[in-house]
């Protein structure tokens, strides 16, 4: 019951950050609503008892990612004057309801319409340290190699596009 | 080790021009280094043909199908660095980075036409897409066109949504099965995929293959990038990931029976929409490479068409049409190319009188574009013909009819630069081409290529029916 319960308040919480982070008009607002996605989204984690996303939703994402973020928007010192003047976000934000009402629907009708099946209660081993670690390197170990290159594309790919203005002035 | 040497050849490749990048490479050095590099990865994927086995516990599969992909893959990306020439697109100074994702965008689409299992092919697919993120807003400014970082940036955005798309139902064919490995998920599918869960997680996985193909409704991206990005790199976009993405769809798709009404009739829309949507925007443009672009949206919705008759027949139909589709768009870039040797793009006018300044190239070009619209006896036509009969017989009369009505379209816009290129004389100052003996040689071949695939379609079907049957 407390479970219930507490998934509903953090899933409420997290589609309430995530609207914030459209509706607010300030970069700087939106950023801290996005951190209450973030962090609801962790507990939401911890719900599931995968304690290791839990640490890493919070230290990698609402942690670092957003600290960065939030530098960023900082560095840049955006005030009033700098926002650009958003006509008819009303009248977008009423279209985009209205397209996501048949969206609601089908998924709605997904989840009704699902073949009866057994949940089964994970084991106190699951989403360790330990766990994720015998899988992501027995059955993705491929995945988990690639992402190093990607990773090096990443960087160098970082590297030439912000040193290519030098270049062109 | 030696399942996976193409891939490791590209990897070396990669961290070669990795070092290359650091020092300071004449042009003609790092031309011959790339050279010499993409020859050797087309030798080892040739060799390597016959190579059977899977690794990485079953999430890399090895078999006549990836390997056909591989070399069909390593064989356009060659052709691509031959005829790009200097690159005068990219400029000088991080010529050797871009080659370096070029490589690197090359080992994801390699990966990818291998990987059996749903975060492997995710990976991989993110590894070619970043690349080539990277690449499009490489192109060197040169102030009458200023908008690569425009298009660099839609790209990045369009990709992202897809992805996010993919993911999401990746996430959902995963909650509904239990796995990640394809050959789990197929079985288990097999029994649900007309549930509307089922359906949408499905139809997202495919669309981040929709958006490697540029097919409706994932196509946004197509004309501006085409535009925006280099000649080179559009070359490369225009073909390459195309191949992978087919491949993986042909993978996906034995999770779809033709019993699956809501998820066939929902692919035949998008096929529908992506043709009508293409052949009709693409008669307004002004920009050869916009134009194309728009034509490959047409083309994609044709590859579907093909796909979704869900028989060895239609598989093998589409197969074979990607490869003349990938051949027809190389002959075209190879023209735009070489037309093009300060880097820019090649507006409608300045096909004008293209035949007087290098007749070689026109006749290509009207050939590819000949064979793009669909007339015999090139690839287009015969590759249409197939799918076209092959849906017909399945009872597709109606889509049939539309389609029918789209090639008609398409006529027009192709055989419109066929007649700037030849019918109309240059009244500004002819600027002679001069196009090298590898571009000569190259035209030829890939000419021949063309005719020959269509007059002879059925050595072509037969061992893309053999490739298939095994794998699906």
């Amino acid at each position: 019951m407390t479970e219930t319960l507490l998934f509903y308040g953090f899933g409420l919480l997290s589609i309430l950050g995530a609207l914030g982070l459209i509706l607010f008009k300030h970069p700087m607002n939106g950023a801290m609503s996005f951190v209450i996605t973030l962090i609801s989204l962790a507990c939401l984690y911890a719900l599931l008892s995968a304690k290791l996303i839990f640490a890493i939703q919070l230290i990698v994402y609402a942690g670092a990612i957003m600290s960065l973020i939030l530098f960023i928007i900082m560095f840049l010192n955006i005030g009033e004057s700098d926002l650009p003047e958003e006509r008819g976000r009303w009248f977008y934000l009423a279209g985009g309801i209205v397209a996501i009402g048949p969206i609601a629907i089908l998924m709605q009708r997904a989840f009704k319409t699902l073949p009866p099946g057994e949940t089964a209660i994970v084991g106190d081993g699951f989403g360790g340290v330990q766990e994720v670690g015998m899988v992501l390197f027995t059955d993705w170990l491929l995945p988990f190699e690639i992402v190093s290159i990607l990773l090096l594309v990443a960087l160098v790919g970082a590297v030439v596009l912000a040193g290519k203005r030098e270049v062109s002035e | 080790m030696l399942l996976f040497l193409p891939e490791l050849i590209i990897l070396i490749s990669a961290l070669i021009l990795f070092l290359v990048s650091l020092g300071t490479p004449s042009e003609k050095t790092l031309r011959n280094i790339v050279l010499c590099l993409t020859g050797l990865l087309l030798l080892v994927t040739l060799t390597c043909i016959n190579n059977k086995g899977t690794l990485f516990f079953a999430a890399y599969q090895i078999d006549l199908y990836s390997q056909l992909f591989k070399l069909l893959i390593a064989a356009a990306t060659f052709i691509v660095i031959v005829f790009s020439g200097n690159t005068p697109g990219i400029g000088q100074r991080i010529r050797a980075e871009y080659y370096m994702f070029l490589f690197t965008g090359l080992l994801g689409l390699m990966m990818l036409v291998s990987s059996v299992e749903l975060l492997a092919i995710f990976i991989s697919l993110e590894l070619s897409s970043f690349a080539l993120y990277i690449m499009v807003p490489m192109r060197q400014s040169s102030g009458a066109h200023d908008y690569h970082l425009e298009s660099g940036i839609k790209y990045l955005l369009f990709g992202v949504m897809a992805t996010g798309f993919m993911l999401f139902g990746m996430s959902y064919l995963f909650g509904l099965t239990g796995s990640t490995y394809l050959k789990d998920i197929i079985p288990s599918i097999s029994y649900l995929y007309n549930q509307p869960a089922a359906v949408t997680g499905i139809i997202m996985v495919m669309a981040g293959f929709f958006y490697k193909l540029g097919l409706f409704p994932f196509h946004f991206w197509v004309p501006d990038i085409y535009e925006g990005a280099a000649n080179e790199t559009t070359s490369f976009v225009a073909a390459i990931p195309k191949l992978a993405a087919v491949a993986l769809l042909i993978r996906l798709l034995a999770m779809v029976s033709v019993d699956g009404q809501i998820l066939v009739n929902l692919l035949l829309l998008c096929s529908i929409c992506s043709m009508f949507y293409g052949n009709l925007s693409a008669l307004a443009q002004k920009d050869v490479k916009r134009i194309l672009g728009y034509s490959g949206i047409s083309h994609a919705g044709f590859i579907l068409f093909g796909l979704l008759t869900f028989n060895l027949e239609g598989y093998s139909n589409a197969l074979y049409y990607t490869i003349g589709y990938a051949a027809m768009t190389l002959t075209c870039f190879l023209t735009i190319c070489a037309a093009t040797p300060n880097g820019n793009n090649l507006k409608l006018e300045d096909l004008k009188g293209l035949h007087g300044r290098s007749p070689l190239l026109a006749l290509t070009f009207a050939l590819g574009l000949f064979s793009l619209a669909g007339i015999p006896p090139f690839v287009g036509f015969t590759g249409k013909l197939m799918i076209l009969i092959n849906a017909f017989k399945q009872g597709y009369v109606v889509p049939v009819i539309l389609a029918a009505l789209n090639t008609a379209i398409a006529i027009y816009y192709y055989l419109s630069m066929v007649r700037l290129a030849y019918c109309s004389d240059d009244s500004k100052e002819s600027v002679m081409v001069s196009d090298g003996w590898s571009n000569k040689s190259l035209a030829l071949l890939l000419v021949l290529f063309i005719i020959t695939m269509g007059i002879f379609p059925t050595w072509f079907l037969d061992m893309a029916a053999t490739v298939i049957g095994a794998t699906v």
